[in-house]
């Protein structure tokens, strides 16, 4: 079961919901696994059970913001050194 | 002709996704930054690749956080560190992969690779390439469009600034 009290007030993102005086992190372990929770509050706000019957103004009024996240899966460098023939001191590390 | 003056003969721009699903010429479609010699194909000591994943996501909010509306992954992969003449830093691949796409009903993404012209950026007698990247498009449905942009410089000698 997650933490919180039946009707309290939840944030937008899902992540919290308010005490009465602050701000309080939803337990995410219980609450992903407590899907009766979801479907009461898609009931309880006048939505569908399923997002699959959620109208397409629906959808537009419930859509996230975009998340864009960069991440180096494979990262490696080298070191440069001069070509041989340029003239310019063969095998010089420069970097 | 010139080792030191480094060129791109390979392609300058694709679609990496096209009508919502991973383009088919991210398969054949490459860049590089190689000396502009007959021989550039002789380059040896290749590294890499270096590999950069781009994470598009979109879900519904609370209470249907668990939809999902968008997500792709696009991967950036180059490989680096070649040498000419037993020298230098060159980029003989650089080329897009995209293992994750989904984009709900009724929307729609474009999404494309764009080359620059690449620069030496190193010093005299030991060039090293600088390749200016550009991937952007839109997540978009009939009444909403998003852009979504990333642009990088990776180099020769495997860095990458930017994002």
């Amino acid at each position: 079961m997650a933490n919180i009290p039946e009707g309290a007030l939840r944030s937008d993102d899902g992540h919290y919901w308010w005490d009465g005086e602050n701000w309080q992190p939803v337990d995410e372990n219980a609450a992903a696994g407590d899907g009766d929770e979801r479907v009461a509050a898609r009931l309880a706000n006048g939505y569908p059970a399923s997002g699959d019957d959620l109208t397409e103004e629906q959808k537009r009024a419930l859509l996230g913001e975009p998340t864009i996240v960069v991440e180096p899966l494979a990262h490696d460098e080298v070191e440069v050194v001069a070509m041989e023939d340029s003239g310019h001191g063969d095998g010089e590390a420069m970097a | 002709m010139s080792a030191e003056t480094i060129i791109n003969v390979a392609k300058f721009a694709w679609d990496i996704i096209k009508d919502g699903k991973p383009a088919a010429e991210i398969d054949n479609s490459t860049a590089n930054a190689v000396p502009q010699v007959e021989d550039w194909l002789s380059l040896t000591d290749t590294r890499g690749p270096n590999v950069y994943r781009n994470n598009y996501y979109v879900s519904y909010v609370w209470p249907f956080d668990d939809y999902v509306h968008a997500e792709f992954d696009i991967l950036l992969k180059w490989q680096f560190g070649s040498r000419y003449k037993n020298g230098g830093a060159f980029i003989p691949n650089l080329w897009i992969e995209v293992p994750n796409c989904f984009v709900g009903y009724g929307w729609d993404a474009h999404i494309g690779i764009t080359v620059q012209h690449p620069t030496n950026i190193g010093q005299p007698g030991a060039p090293v390439a600088a390749l200016p990247v550009t991937i952007k498009g839109t997540v978009s449905s009939p009444l909403e469009t998003y852009h979504v942009e990333w642009g990088y410089v990776v180099t020769g000698t495997g860095g990458i600034s930017g994002g």
